[in-house]
């Protein structure tokens, strides 16, 4: 398709209308008479179904239109809001989902849309008293095509005559070669049996042929629809003729005080699209690829930095020397700044809880609020990307384990509604989010009795189980305490995938629960996985980089503290037996002699401590973290790589690897 | 008509469709990665951008020659990665016409390297070898 070129705006565009659409329905459902959600709606709906119209994307087209004329409705006060109107809006805007992934994947749109269509038609039938065809919007101020008070007038007087005022809509067969003779044969066939009030576009523009396939007009005349469109059809050429009845009926001052109201709200609303233009002029949607692009020139101009650094030693020049440190300081802060433009608000992975929330807690019959906290907390992309699918996991659980039916909740003295709180925030080099729930949290016995059940540890162990055992085992793949499995949680699988996700990510999670109280997840996350800390470290004659957070200490050990259990060797730390990895050997890279003096990084996964020697201790370093490109992706000791100073190329160490 | 790059193995030369061809670099210090195949040389730092590098000779199942100054790694773009290999030689650029292009059969596991070359190019007397990058990348499907 020739407009495969903006497919990719397309989709992320329609993406944050379809966003902002769940999020303001939400909104709407909790305050049905706030105007200005409607017209954001309405907004919306309305900017989605052009840019539909315009990829040609017929049903999305269609859709959106539907709904935007139930929002008109709505708009107009001419239909109240209920529950079910909510839940059809809902279901819209899922729809609309759905076929924008599918135009993701396939290009194409082709959802059935007749079920939903149905019940949207049906909604409107039921308030549309007048004989209307219900495919459009009546006479709006959104609308391109309005009437002026002029025309207004012409129309009522003509409606008192026992005129009737229609708008019709007429299309021309695309391969039609002269649209405008075409259209001057309607116009004059028109012309015969009504008045023609005014046309969109202007009749000198369709002289011009400066129109696309349809035109739309305003007509007075004695005949019905069926009547104009027999004859419109009759005209060869002409596709399809929407027609639909007009009605002016409002007195006079009536109209002049809706004029006054809507003139004033139009104000308003130009004032609320004046600061969004605002906002939006000021922001560059940028690819992506770009910004990774940008990140590793700057990497390569942090390693030129540093060799000129090197360089710099040698050099007794204080030109020369201020000249480096003034690069120096450039440099960090362009760092710093290309970084903050790879950061995104987690807001963009919250967005889609509230509804999640809503539609689970309506599911299982549970009352529910969420409160979000700190969505501009940014972090960077990579990360965020990552983040979303453990977090649902999270919050499903809340609703689903957490937070009690509300009689349950009501015995136990609780308010009805169960609260579920989501926060981000900030803290040092890390983000953290926390969501915690005001449940029944973590029933501990039920827990052992599980793990007794399970095998995992003996009646006597579980006895003296400490709680922060008892909770880690909830980490445990297969490890459920729900009594039934529901379609939203308790299979067993999750906390595990949630752990191992989140740790693949550098970052850590922990579970605090009081019975009855609640239960909180903490997680704490690097701001970036781009570029890390890192302890640089010589094994045979190869640079290696650990990961610094990963390392709990640096100890020195002596060859004969090293015992053998069966077949393994293992030393003592801290009271604790851990093994010990030798990473020449593992790497297989040239036996160093080191007199019996061994350099050992303990590193860390969880709980879990191990003991790595290497030859050579050369310092802590910023690194960028590259990938090793796809050929390699079976390695599995090596996270990654990265390009020291002097350009050589160092290997990361997968220490989650090593255990 | 269809350009290759021709690399060298011993006498040998090997036929490369140049539009999988990204760049040819003379040798560099290449870091070795643990625990990878053997013709896995390891990875380059080519201009920032890390790109793990093959060995075409241990690929064919012949001997490793040492390094010198006529030592290449031509770096082929082929199935959405990066990849480096290293030929003993490779200056050249030849035109081969499609109707010179021979497709061979061979016994399957005769020659190591018959498993990498499925077709041959003619231009006059000479012939190329043509090298099948999907099963020289080990590209499964």
């Amino acid at each position: 398709m020739e407009n495969n070129q903006y497919i990719d705006i397309f989709i992320e565009e329609s993406q944050e209308h379809i966003d902002n659409l769940n999020s303001n329905l939400l909104l709407l459902e909790k305050d049905p008479q706030n105007k200005q959600i409607i017209d954001e709606i309405f907004r919306s709906a309305h900017t989605l179904k052009g840019m539909a119209a315009t990829m040609g994307f017929e049903n999305m087209n269609k859709l959106a239109h539907k709904m935007e004329d139930v929002l008109q409705e709505i708009k107009n006060e001419e239909m109240s809001i209920s529950p079910l109107l909510m839940n059809i809006l809902f279901k819209c805007v899922d729809t609309l989902s759905e076929m924008l992934e599918l135009i993701a994947r396939t290009g194409e749109d082709d959802i059935s849309i007749e079920e939903i269509i149905f019940l949207l038609s049906a909604l409107n039938s039921e308030n549309v008293k007048e004989e209307v065809a219900s495919t459009s919007v009546k006479d709006s101020t959104d609308d391109i095509f309005s009437l002026n008070v002029y025309e207004k007038d012409i129309i009522k007087e003509a409606v008192k005559d026992n005129y009737k005022a229609y708008k019709i809509t007429v299309y021309i067969d695309e391969s039609c070669l002269m649209k405008s003779a075409r259209a001057f044969i309607i116009f004059n066939s028109l012309e015969e049996f009504g008045d023609i009030i005014n046309s969109y576009p202007p009749v000198e523009d369709i002289e011009e042929e400066k129109f696309g396939n349809s035109f739309t007009l305003h007509l007075i005349t004695k005949e019905n629809k069926e009547y104009i469109e027999k004859k419109l059809l009759s005209i060869s050429e002409v596709n399809k003729v929407e027609i639909e009845l007009i009605n002016v009926d409002l007195g006079e001052e009536e109209e002049k005080f809706i004029e006054g109201i809507s003139s004033l709200k139009s104000q308003e609303s130009e004032s609320i699209k004046k600061s969004q233009s605002n906002k939006t002029s000021k922001s560059v949607r940028v690819d992506i690829d770009r910004l990774d692009n940008l990140m590793n020139l700057v990497s390569e101009l942090i390693i030129i930095k540093t060799r000129l650094e090197g360089l710099e030693a040698d050099n007794k020049n204080s030109e020369t020397v201020s000249t480096i440190e003034y690069l120096e300081r450039i440099t960090t802060n362009l760092h710093d700044a290309v970084m903050k433009v790879r950061m995104v608000p987690v807001e963009r992975v919250f967005n889609r809880f509230p509804r999640m929330v809503r539609d689970l807690s309506h599911e299982l019959g549970k009352k529910i609020i969420l409160h979000m906290q700190g969505q501009d907390t940014e972090v960077d992309r990579t990360v965020i990307d990552e983040i979303g699918d453990p977090l649902v996991h999270l919050l499903r659980n809340s609703i689903d384990h957490g937070i009690e039916m509300p009689q349950e909740r009501l015995q136990k003295g609780k308010p009805e509604q169960g609260i579920i709180e989501l926060k981000a925030y900030h803290e040092g080099n890390h983000v953290i989010i926390e969501i915690s729930d005001d449940g029944r949290g973590i029933d501990i016995d039920k827990v052992k009795e599980k793990a007794l059940e399970k095998g995992i540890y003996t009646a006597e162990q579980v006895k003296e189980l400490s709680k922060e055992k008892a909770i880690e085992l909830l980490f445990k793949p297969g490890f459920s305490t729900a009594d039934k499995v529901t379609d939203v949680s308790g299979r067993g699988v999750g906390l595990d995938v949630v752990k191992n996700k989140i740790e693949s990510l550098n970052g850590s999670i922990e579970i605090f629960s009081e019975t009855n109280k609640g239960t909180k997840f903490l997680i704490k996350l690097p701001l970036t996985l781009a570029i890390i800390q890192a302890l640089l470290v010589k094994i045979g004659n190869e640079k290696f980089a650990i990961p610094l957070n990963s390392i709990s200490e640096i100890v020195h050990k002596k060859e004969e503290e090293i015992h053998n259990v069966q077949g393994k060797e293992v030393v003592l730390y801290r009271g604790k037996v851990i093994p010990i990895i030798r990473l020449n050997q593992l790497l297989d890279t040239e036996k160093i002699p080191n007199n019996g003096n061994l350099v050992c990084v303990i590193i860390k996964k969880g709980e879990k401590l191990a003991s790595c020697t290497v030859d050579e201790l050369i310092g802590q370093q910023e690194i960028v973290i590259k990938p090793l490109g796809k050929y390699l992706t079976n390695v599995k000791v090596i996270a990654g790589a990265t390009i020291l100073g002097d350009g050589q190329v160092a290997l990361i160490i997968d220490t989650n690897n090593l255990f | 008509m269809s350009l290759y790059v021709i690399a060298k193995i011993g006498e040998e030369e090997y036929a490369l469709d140049i539009e999988k061809v990204q760049t040819i670099e003379k040798i560099m210090p290449i870091t070795r990665v643990p625990q990878s195949d053997k013709h896995v040389k390891g990875v380059i730092n080519l201009r920032g951008e890390i790109i793990p590098v093959i060995s075409l000779r241990e690929k064919l199942g012949l001997e490793e020659k040492e390094y010198d100054e006529n030592t290449r790694i031509i770096v082929l773009k082929a199935f959405d990665m990066l990849v480096g290999m290293i030929v003993d030689n490779a200056n050249e650029v030849v035109d081969i016409a499609e109707e010179n292009i021979d497709t061979l059969t061979f016994n399957e596991n005769t020659e190591e390297f018959s498993r990498y070359v499925s077709k041959v190019g003619k231009i006059k007397d000479k012939v190329f070898l043509l090298l099948d990058l999907k099963r020289l990348l080990d590209i499964k499907v």
